[in-house]
C-alpha cells in the first residue's frame, strides 16, 4: 500500500465565457485552477491556503470531482478517477467526503438532522434496515458531540457550531477514508471554532481519517495541518511543513502572506515588521505572462515576466520561484 | 492630557421584540482621545454593533430604546435634532460598515457617493471632488482609480467594496472613524493594507478610532487599548498590552486560548468555551457569562452582577467576582 492517498497531477480546471447574443461563441476562459500537482499522503493534513479568489475551493471540488477537470490527472489511492463511469465513481466516493464552509446554506432546511446524516447511508445501500439506520445515526451523532435525540429535530433550531457538528456526521456516515474541510469554521464565532477543530483532530486520530484542510486563515491551517500548500492565482507556488513554512517561507507571496497575518500578541506584532503587497490580485481571465506574481512581487527580476517557474525541491520545500531554480 | 474627544456614558440600549425586551446593551462606559484607537471585542450577538450604531444615532427609536449619555466634544448627542446629526456624521464621526454589498447605493457611481459627503461638510464640488475622489481610490489601492471612480458599485469585486466604504468614511478626515469588522471580510494581505492606511491617517491628522472586531489577531496590531464585550456589557478592559498578558476575567482568558498561534509548537487541544452566548431577551441575572464559567461559584455569580473593578492604580478593570491572578 503506496503512502499517498490522493494524487494531483497538473490540474486545471477552467470555466469558459460566452460571448452575448444569438450565437454564444467561446471567448475565453476563467483559468480558476491552472497547473496543479501535490499529493495527500495517508492519515495526514494537507492545508491549503490562499486568498479567495486563489482556486483553492474549486481544486477541492474537483478531487471529489464534483466538477470535471479540464486537463490533469486525480488518482485516489491509485485509481485514476477519470477513467472511472458513474457506478465506480459512485462506489469511490464513499471512500471521501466534503464539510462545507457555510453549515447554513450546506444543510436542508427541510430535512430533520437524522434525515441529513441517513441519507448517504441510504444512497450507498450502507444500512439494511430502519433500526440499523437508527442505530447508526445516533453513534455518528453521539461522535460529534450531539445527543442522539436531537434527530427529530431541524437545522433552525441549532446554532452555527452544531449545524456544523451535523455537517460532519453526515460527512462521516459512509466512513470515508478521506475528507475535504473546505473552510469549516470560517463561519463560526472565535469560541465556538476551538470546539470544532478539536472535533476534528479527535476524529481523524480515532478513525485515521485523511484531510485535505482548505482556508484562508493561515493561523488555524498551521494550527491543524501536518504540511501546508500556498496557493495564488490557480497555482501552487510553495509546499512545506507546518513548521518549515512559518520559520522559513521560501516564495515570496508565501512570506507577504504569513507576514500579512496578525498575531494575537500584541509585544510580537510591534517588534515585527509587515510586508504589505501593492495592488490587487490579478483576474484569472487573464492571468500574468511568466510568473503571475510578478508584478506584486517585491523581489522580481528579469526572468520573471517570461518564464514560468515550476514547483522545484529545495531543501524541506518545494517552491515555484525564479529566485529557488531547484537543484 | 487632551480632553476626550467622545465620552460614552451608561449607554444602554433596548429592544421591543415579541418575545419580550431584548436587552442588548447594558450600560457601557468609555472615553477616547485624540489619535487614539479602541477596540471592542466580542463574538456575534454580543452587542458591539448595537452599541455603536447607536452612538452614531442610527437606531430607530422605537422599536430601539437607547438610553445614558454620548458626548463629542463635550456637546450632547443623544437628544439632538436630525439635523445636528447630519453636521456631525462624515465630519466628526464616521463610520465604516461590514457588510459593503447592503450599504453602498447600487443606483449611484462610486464617484457619486464617495463625493457627496465632500460637497455637504467640506464645501468641494465639481471637478476638485472628483479629483479627491481619485486620490482616495487610490490610497486603498484600487486599480485604475480615474475609471473606477465612475462604475457602480456591482462593477466592483467584494474586496474594492470594502474599500471604497473605507474611503467614504475617510472622505472628510473625521475626528472619530468607527470601524465596525471593517476589514473580516477582506482577504490578510488587504486587511493589512487597510490598517497601515488607517494608521498613517491617525499620525497626519490625530484621528481616533473606534475597531470593532471579533479578531483578537487584528486587536493586537492596531490597538492601544481593548475593551472585551460580551452579553452588552464590558467584562474587560486594559491596555493591549495587559490584556493579552495577563487576563482577568475567565471570559478572556478562554477567548485567548482558543486562538491556534501562528508558529508555536501545536498544543494538544485548544480551550473551549462550552456553551453558547446569552439570549438577550432572557439575559441570566447575574454575570452573563457565569453559566458557561468554568470558575463560577453558582451562588454570587448567578446573582449579583459584577461591576467593572480597576485591580490597583492600573487602568486594567474587570467585571469578575473571582478575578484572574488576584488572591481571593
Amino acid at each position: 500500500m503506496s503512502d499517498v492517498l490522493v494524487e494531483v497531477q497538473d490540474l486545471e480546471v477552467h470555466f469558459p465565457i460566452m460571448s452575448s447574443g444569438a450565437i454564444r461563441r467561446h471567448v475565453n476562459d476563467v483559468r480558476a485552477v491552472d497547473g496543479v500537482s501535490f499529493q495527500v499522503r495517508r492519515g495526514e493534513t494537507l492545508g491549503l491556503v490562499g486568498e479567495s479568489g486563489c482556486g483553492k475551493t474549486t481544486t477541492g471540488l474537483a478531487i471529489l470531482r464534483l466538477i470535471a477537470p479540464t486537463a490533469g490527472l486525480i488518482s485516489f489511492d491509485g485509481v485514476d478517477m477519470a477513467g472511472l463511469g458513474p457506478g465506480e465513481l459512485r462506489a469511490l466516493r464513499k471512500r471521501m467526503a466534503m464539510i462545507f464552509q457555510d453549515p447554513y446554506a450546506s444543510l436542508d432546511p427541510r430535512m430533520s438532522i437524522g434525515k441529513i446524516v441517513a441519507e448517504p447511508l441510504e444512497i450507498h445501500g450502507l444500512v439494511d434496515s430502519r433500526g440499523e439506520k437508527n442505530r447508526r445515526v445516533g453513534e455518528l451523532l453521539e461522535m460529534v458531540g450531539l445527543s442522539p435525540d436531537y434527530r427529530n429535530r431541524y437545522p433552525h433550531e441549532f446554532s452555527g457550531g452544531q449545524r456544523q457538528r451535523v455537517g460532519i456526521a453526515r460527512a462521516l456516515a459512509t466512513e470515508p477514508d478521506f475528507i475535504v474541510c473546505d473552510e469549516p469554521i470560517a463561519a463560526l464565532d472565535v469560541s465556538i471554532q476551538a470546539g470544532v477543530m478539536n472535533l476534528l483532530e479527535d476524529l481523524q486520530r480515532e478513525l485515521g481519517l485523511t484531510y485535505l484542510f482548505i482556508a484562508h486563515d493561515l493561523s488555524a491551517v498551521q494550527h491543524f495541518s501536518d504540511r501546508i500548500a500556498v496557493m495564488y492565482l490557480g497555482r501552487i507556488v510553495e509546499v512545506a511543513d507546518r513548521v518549515g513554512l512559518y520559520e522559513q517561507p521560501h516564495h515570496p507571496y508565501a512570506e507577504a502572506l504569513l507576514s500579512a497575518v496578525p498575531v494575537p500578541n500584541p509585544v510580537v506584532e510591534r517588534s515585527r515588521s509587515r510586508i504589505v503587497l501593492e495592488g490587487d490580485v490579478p483576474s484569472p481571465i487573464d492571468p500574468p505572462t511568466g510568473c503571475n506574481f510578478h508584478p506584486r512581487c517585491p523581489k522580481a527580476f528579469e526572468p520573471c515576466s517570461d518564464s514560468d517557474p515550476v514547483l522545484a525541491i529545495v531543501g524541506d520545500h518545494e517552491v515555484a520561484c525564479h529566485l529557488y531554480p531547484g537543484p | 492630557m487632551s480632553d476626550p474627544v467622545l465620552q460614552v456614558d451608561n449607554l444602554q440600549v433596548r429592544f421591543g421584540t415579541k418575545r419580550g425586551v431584548a436587552e442588548v446593551v447594558n450600560g457601557i462606559s468609555y472615553e477616547l482621545r485624540e489619535g487614539e484607537t479602541l477596540a471592542i471585542v466580542g463574538e456575534s450577538g454580543s452587542g458591539k454593533s448595537v452599541g455603536v450604531l447607536a452612538l452614531m444615532g442610527l437606531l430607530q427609536q422605537p422599536p430601539a430604546a437607547v438610553t445614558g449619555s454620548v458626548r463629542y466634544r463635550g456637546r450632547e448627542l443623544l437628544d439632538s435634532s436630525p439635523k445636528a446629526w447630519r453636521e456631525i456624521r462624515g465630519k466628526g464621526m464616521a463610520m465604516i460598515f461590514q457588510d459593503p454589498m447592503t450599504s453602498l447605493n447600487p443606483v449611484r457611481t462610486v464617484g457619486y457617493q464617495l463625493t457627496e459627503p465632500m460637497a455637504l461638510h467640506l464645501g468641494i464640488k465639481g471637478d476638485e471632488a472628483k479629483q479627491r475622489a481619485v486620490e482616495l481610490l487610490d490610497m486603498v489601492g484600487i486599480p485604475s482609480p480615474d475609471t473606477r471612480v465612475s462604475d457602480y458599485p456591482h462593477q466592483l469585486s467584494g474586496g474594492m467594496r470594502q474599500r471604497v466604504m473605507i474611503v467614504m468614511g475617510l472622505a472628510c478626515d473625521p475626528d472619530v472613524l468607527i470601524a465596525d469588522e471593517a476589514t473580516t471580510a477582506l482577504d490578510v494581505t488587504t486587511q493589512a493594507q487597510i490598517t497601515d492606511l488607517v494608521a498613517g491617517l491617525q499620525e497626519r491628522i490625530g484621528m481616533a478610532v473606534v475597531w470593532i472586531t471579533h479578531d483578537l489577531g487584528v486587536v493586537a496590531s492596531i490597538a492601544d487599548r481593548v475593551h472585551v464585550m460580551y452579553g452588552g456589557r464590558f467584562m474587560e478592559q486594559a491596555s493591549v498590552d495587559d490584556l493579552y498578558a495577563t487576563p482577568s476575567h475567565p471570559y478572556t482568558e478562554g477567548l485567548l486560548g482558543s486562538l491556534p498561534m501562528p508558529g508555536s509548537d501545536r498544543p494538544d487541544k485548544l480551550v473551549t468555551i462550552p456553551g453558547l452566548p446569552p439570549d438577550p431577551v432572557a439575559m441570566p441575572s447575574g454575570c452573563p457569562f457565569a453559566p458557561r464559567c468554568s470558575y463560577s461559584d453558582g451562588a454570587r455569580c448567578t446573582q449579583e452582577v459584577p461591576e467593572l473593578r480597576v485591580a490597583g492604580d492600573s487602568d486594567h478593570a474587570t467585571a469578575c467576582h473571582y478575578p484572574l491572578g488576584v488572591a481571593p
